[in-house]
């Protein structure tokens, strides 16, 4: 049964915006691409460095791991672009009532 | 914690307060960008949540079993936390052994002359034991004796929460001979406790040393060891290292073959599972002409634990005639577990043999078809075959108590790995 | 002796720089470039991207490495010599017709020497010694590339090929190694020029091996060479890079990124010959990924330079990939070689060979460095990595650092290596037949590489041979 966590009011992540967000021992950065929200695992897979604080691509919906330039895709959570070549989760985003919310298990 | 019943002599005192301020200014290795530590991260070590061990409760050393069962009257020292409770009594001509405090404070100048020769202090961990260690062991062998007897040394961490800084020194004079064996142990399995070992092994010129040390401390006891060994020329040393309990840390193991004709045998055996996470390094340095070294380490990995092996052969300049091996086999028995092993050489001789091999593999399904065929159910037959696998380092040793103590040792470890409880 | 220019006139052929008249039509740019002053500066990068007529995109990328470049502090791991290169001291651009200029007379000896020694002609000699001569063979060049043509393969220098098929290079560009993936990579991705794009359609098996000099351009000698190899379904390439002849550069540093994409079925073997002169930092990072069924070979030789460090990698990212390095090096006097390779297994049943050899000798330093990781699913995988190295005297050092990390129990990964030297039983066997010492000695060590040689295009494998044994005998270098 999955639960949902809140993450911010959609005022406070406009188009291109990042936020993170700390679930159990899990990081997750949330994005607003585009008008678009994704949720994606603060973790690059090449190296279990983190990876939402890179830069993000609205036009491709991809953002690039800051230390060796590997691209995920946010929609998938899968690289792009080696180094990396193992997908990171990715986590449902709901939006009701002006308020951004996650889906995690 | 230095014991408050045995006068410190002055020198000592001396260097301990140096390795506190050394150890004050010392951080704690990261895995990130530091040579040797990048597969074990102990990030999660937080020291100041472990009290430095305090008087220990000599009854507990009947409620804890023993790693290594059975040898032959041993001369036995027993350590419980910082209280040294049992010292051998019927002790050769030549021979001491003794904690080190005692040692230090009755024979200061032997101690002096060769403790902090082998480890260097500019290390965290090192530094730490330095400034903290209590009671301890010092075993002294004159020259051309022959301890007959094997020496079983034993500490065992009583308390939860605490940190237990453990010193061994041993210096076998040229000619003499003598069997060590050292067993780490918590009276509790479910104890999260650091222990903390430094070990120096002075092995002089035609002398022959044997040190067998394993440790069994609860499976959330942090481990840390920095573990070194001297031999001169003609000398041998036949080391075994066993590393079953501990949830994390690192122990280093090094042989310095320091003198022609030097030779260096290391054993080391693990066998885990949970979430343990094992880390070897070990060094074969080769700093004379015809000097040999065989280096062999298995492992046996089950569940989701993870063993990192590091393993390097060094061979100076003018070490003609080296003769080199390093081997390490890890057996993988789930699909969660995890094996790291980085083997190396730095050769600088060129009329020199070094070799090394690395191999990770599962149980080979060949294998386990012919013992099935042989009427062999599907369990037992796994069994026979891990058994098999570490039994290959039990046949590196001559028959006789050795093989028996280790095999019986390995044995009871494999059931407690395999056989869920 | 043909300049670039008479030889642009002469080329018939599409896209082999017929395009020459219209890159040296910007003027300002031309000129400052012809004067482009040591050291990397924005500007500079903005000039070179001009001077090339390069669509915005790639601008943007080669002005966001640099930024990474600047970013990221130099390696701390491998040779200590690596601490001797001066960025600020190194000439990003030359022109073409800038290095055409440098005469014959300008080659050091001991590299003509080698040349006569090696027996190989003049024409070929001034090629190889960045002095832009035609190369004699042009008629076969020619038949050559039409044969490639009708079988619709693409083979351009990189610069041409971004003009002529920008799609298709956009899409495979920096997808294996972007920009910053480590330090090198980021300075070949600002300032990269020349280097080969191969595109191989599906099913095409290409008989004869491509070669670089077969470009006929003037950057092959480049500092800064950036090579993408799409192998499509099904398809077969063998593309071999360099040459045994020592190959004179006045440029200290090179750094090339290469990157190879075998996709499903399909095979891609490259060759390397690397005898750059004892000058040159040689700091390279090769990549490959192996689609299902695909195989991708590395052959890599390594004889010359000051230093080189480079690992060329494969990625077995689909089902039942093979991964091969096949990897020599000789170290000798003043040198380091410090090379290996890298195999990740991230798809199950996937295979890999590691073979690798090295000789060091007069202090020369050989180094083995390596990665066998096998990521969790990659069940069924099953690799072997083997290193030999032979020390022929007491002066040189070899170094083995492999990792290996295995994630996944239904594997079978081994890993060996040996160091020795020559062994005295096998010369005093060959002396016992006749043969001196020094031919015993030449004799084994050919032995010992032999493994990996057979695989090279027969010319390669006898200049190579004849080549280490010109360096046994210390007249080289």
């Amino acid at each position: 049964m999955p639960e949902t966590i809140t993450v911010c009011s959609i005022d406070d992540l406009p188009p291109g915006a990042m936020r993170l967000v700390e679930w159990e021992d899990l990081e997750i950065g949330v994005f607003n691409c585009g008008g678009a929200y994704f949720a994606i695992e603060d973790r690059c897979s090449h190296d279990d460095g983190p990876l939402a604080e890179g830069e993000l691509d609205e036009a491709t919906c991809t953002v690039e791991c800051p230390r060796h330039g590997s691209r995920f895709d946010l929609k998938t959570g899968k690289p792009l672009t080696l180094p990396a070549y193992a997908p990171v989760d990715t986590f449902p985003v709901v939006v009701a009532d002006d308020v951004i919310k996650l889906e995690v298990d | 914690m230095a014991s408050a019943t045995i006068e410190q002599p002055g020198w000592l005192a001396a260097r301990r307060e140096r390795a506190a301020a050394l150890s004050a200014s010392l951080d704690l290795p990261s895995f990130k960008g530091n040579p040797g530590w990048e597969f074990t991260d102990i990030s999660a070590l937080d020291l100041s949540a472990y009290a430095p061990a305090g008087a220990g409760d000599a009854g507990v050393v009947e409620r804890t079993e023993a790693l290594f069962q059975g040898l032959e009257s041993p001369h036995v020292l027993t350590q419980v936390d910082a209280t040294t409770v049992v010292v051998p009594e019927d002790l050769p001509a030549g021979v001491t052994v003794t904690s080190l405090e005692r040692a230090a404070a009755e024979q200061p100048e032997l101690v002096e002359r060769h403790l902090g020769t082998i480890v260097s202090d500019q290390d965290a961990f090192v530094s730490r034991n330095e400034a903290s260690f209590a009671g301890g062991l010092f075993v002294h062998v004159a020259a051309d004796v022959v301890l007959e007897r094997p020496i079983l040394v034993t500490a065992v961490q009583g308390a939860a929460r605490s940190a237990l800084d453990w010193r061994t020194l041993i210096v076998l004079e040229d000619g003499a001979q003598a069997e060590v064996w050292e067993q780490y142990l918590s009276a509790d399995p479910a104890q999260d406790s650091l222990f903390n070992t430094v070990v120096e092994l002075v092995v002089g010129e035609n002398a022959n040393l044997r040190f067998v040390c394993g440790q069994a401390l609860s499976e959330r006891s942090w481990i840390f060891g920095t573990q070194r060994a001297e031999v001169a020329r003609d000398g041998t040393l036949d080391w075994v290292a066993l590393g079953f309990g501990s949830a994390r840390g690192k122990v280093r193991m090094e042989t310095k073959l320091a003198g022609p004709g030097a030779d260096g045998r290391v054993t080391g055996a693990y066998a885990s599972h949970g979430r343990q996470h094992v880390d070897f390094d070990t060094t074969q340095e080769h700093a004379a002409p015809h000097t040999t070294s065989d280096l062999a380490f298995r492992g046996v990995l089950q569940g989701r634990s993870e063993a990192v092996w590091r393993g390097n052969i060094i061979v100076d300049p003018g070490a003609q005639q080296t003769d080199a091996f390093q081997e390490s086999r890890n057996l993988l028995l789930s699909k969660k577990a995890h094996a790291d092993a980085i083997p190396g050489l730095e050769i600088q001789a060129n009329d020199v043999r070094c070799t090394h091999a690395a191999a990770i593999a599962q149980i080979d399904p060949e294998q386990l078809f012919y013992l099935k065929s042989r009427g062999l159910r599907d369990e037992a037959a796994k069994r026979l075959v891990i058994e098999g696998f570490l039994a290959a380092l039990v046949e590196r040793f001559e028959e006789g108590p050795v093989r028996t103590v280790l095999g019986d040792a390995l044995e009871r470890r494999l059931g407690a790995v395999l056989d869920p409880a | 002796m043909a300049t670039p220019e008479v030889l642009a006139e002469q080329q018939s052929l599409k896209g082999i720089n017929a395009d020459y008249e219209e890159r040296f039509g910007f003027h300002d740019a031309e000129n400052y470039l012809y004067k482009a002053p040591k050291g990397l500066t924005r500007e500079l990068v903005e000039k070179i991207s001009e001077f090339k007529s390069e669509p915005q995109w790639m601008r943007d990328f080669r002005l966001k490495a640099l930024d990474h470049f600047l970013a990221r502090p130099m390696p701390t791991w491998g040779s200590p010599m690596l601490a001797e290169v001066d960025f600020d001291n190194i000439h990003y651009f030359v022109r073409a017709s800038e290095r055409a200029e440098r005469s014959w007379d300008d080659v050091p000896e001991d590299v003509k020497r080698t040349f006569d020694r090696l027996g190989i002609p003049e024409a070929e000699r001034r090629f190889l010694a960045g002095v832009g001569a035609q190369y004699e063979s042009e008629v076969v060049y020619h038949q050559v590339h039409r044969d490639l043509e009708d079988q619709g393969v693409i083979f351009l220098d990189m610069d041409s090929a971004l003009r002529d098929h920008e799609e298709l290079v956009k899409e495979y560009f920096a997808t294996i190694i972007p920009a910053n993936d480590n330090k090198l990579a980021a300075l070949n991705s600002a300032v990269w020029s020349g280097g080969s794009f191969v595109y191989v359609p599906p099913g095409v098996h290409v008989e004869m091996p491509l070669q670089a000099y077969f470009r006929i351009n003037t950057e092959n000698m480049g500092q800064f060479e950036r090579t993408i190899i799409i192998a499509d379904e099904g398809s077969h390439v063998h593309y071999v890079e360099g040459c045994t002849a020592p190959t004179y550069s006045s440029d200290s540093l090179h750094s090339a990124v290469v990157e190879l994409i075998a996709k499903p079925g399909a095979r891609i073997r490259y060759t390397t010959v690397q005898n750059w002169s004892q000058n040159v930092f040689n700091l390279v990072t090769k990549r490959a990924v192996a689609e299902t069924d695909a195989t991708v070979e590395w052959v890599d030789c390594n004889l010359g330079s000051k230093l080189t460090m480079k690992y060329p990698s494969v990625y077995l990212m689909g089902e039942r990939a093979h991964g091969e390095i096949l990897s020599i090096a000789f170290a000798g006097k003043g040198q380091h070689q410090d090379a290996g390779g890298k195999i990740v297994h991230a798809a199950p049943n996937t295979t890999s060979n590691i073979f690798a050899k090295s000789i060091s000798k007069d202090g020369g330093r050989g180094s083995y460095r390596g990665l066998l990781e096998v990521a969790k699913g990659a069940h069924g995988a099953k690799s072997k990595v083997v290193c030999d190295a032979l020390l022929l005297d007491e002066h040189s050092r070899s170094d083995t650092y492999p990792t290996i990390r295995i994630g996944e129990d239904d594997v079978d990964v081994g890993h060996e290596a040996t160091v020795s030297k020559i062994g005295e039983e096998q010369v005093f066997y060959l002396q016992s037949h006749g043969i001196n010492e020094e031919e015993a000695s030449k004799l084994i060590v050919n032995g010992f590489i032999e493994p990996i040689t057979k695989e090279l295009p027969m010319e390669y494998a006898v200049e190579m041979n004849r080549l280490i044994e010109l360096q046994m005998e210390g007249s080289i270098g």
